[in-house]
């Protein structure tokens, strides 16, 4: 349910660096060894105070084991599936920012390639530049806000393709131009006939000439 | 410190097998629920179908591992004395 058109083409999809996903592992290690610790270890749960057995301690420890591993297991499914699908699709005519926050929360967002105007890396401190991460900014034609994706995953060819991607969408627009495919221009002859003329229209244009 | 608090509240809870039985078909049926919306958004908001089959196989293999454990320790428990 990405919003594209049919004739649009998903050229990359970027998502945020698994550094960001550690902090979420740790806390469900921490979450396994947390029932063990506490009985085994730390004595703190007076389970025999408040639960009675009727059967094998050891069954019944196993079950609530697997049970609270359950639980674990679908929160980890939780985290994955939040960093998973928080994603930035660049397709052949739009970026699109999909920030999954949650289950039932999903924010989505896109702009033209073409209305780019400029495009900021922002990394900071010793992880981010070791571990080759940072935030993305994108400043777009318009009053609309910038564009501001965190932790991307090496940002440096993130922001290289969108520039070379960006030089292949206004050649395009040039090249319609040039042959006056433009609706109003169907009916007329094209400016420029050859591939030669048009690489030298391209060059005259680029000079401005 | 824990204990002594607690004893002085007279909570008592006999685990049976009928509690354990009770408490495996409610988690079976949170998983269940949970499995519905996970798979909903994989389903309609991936990119990669590959990708999604492969999460695919590797939740319901875990799923399946860590429920037969919870089923087999419930059974123990009933059969146990």
């Amino acid at each position: 349910m990405i919003e594209i058109d049919k004739n649009e083409r998903i050229v990359k999809v970027v998502r945020k660096h698994w550094f960001i996903l550690l902090a979420n592992i740790a806390i469900l290690l921490f979450a396994i060894a947390l029932p063990p610790i506490l009985l085994a270890v730390l004595h703190l749960l007076p389970i025999e105070n408040i639960l009675s057995f009727s059967g094998s301690t050891f069954a019944a420890g196993g079950f609530f084991f697997f049970a609270w591993l359950l639980i674990v297991w679908m929160v980890a499914w939780n985290m994955w599936t939040n960093y998973y699908l928080d994603v930035l699709i660049v397709t052949d005519k739009r970026i699109f920012d999909i920030n999954q926050l949650g289950f039932f929360k999903r924010l989505s967002s896109s702009f033209r390639i073409d209305r780019i105007q400029n495009v900021t890396i922002d990394m900071k401190g010793i992880i981010q530049t070791l571990l080759n991460f940072g935030t993305i900014r994108i400043e777009t034609a318009g009053e609309r806000e910038d564009f501001i994706a965190p932790y991307i995953a090496d940002p440096y060819e993130l922001k290289k393709f969108i520039n070379n991607l960006q030089d292949i969408v206004l050649d395009k627009s040039q090249l319609v131009h040039f042959y006056g495919e433009s609706p109003q221009n169907k009916n007329k002859e094209p400016r420029a006939s050859t591939p030669s003329e048009v690489e030298r229209l391209k060059r005259d244009d680029s000079e401005g000439l | 410190m824990t204990s002594s608090i607690l004893s002085q509240f007279d909570i008592h809870i006999p685990v049976t097998p009928l509690l354990l039985f009770s408490l495996f078909f409610l988690l079976c049926a949170l998983w269940i629920i949970f499995t519905i919306i996970l798979r909903y958004h994989w389903k309609n908001y991936s990119v990669n179908q590959i990708e999604v089959l492969r999460m695919n196989v590797i939740y319901f293999t875990g799923s399946i591992i860590i429920i037969l454990g919870l089923f087999g320790f419930t059974l123990l428990y009933f059969i146990l004395p």
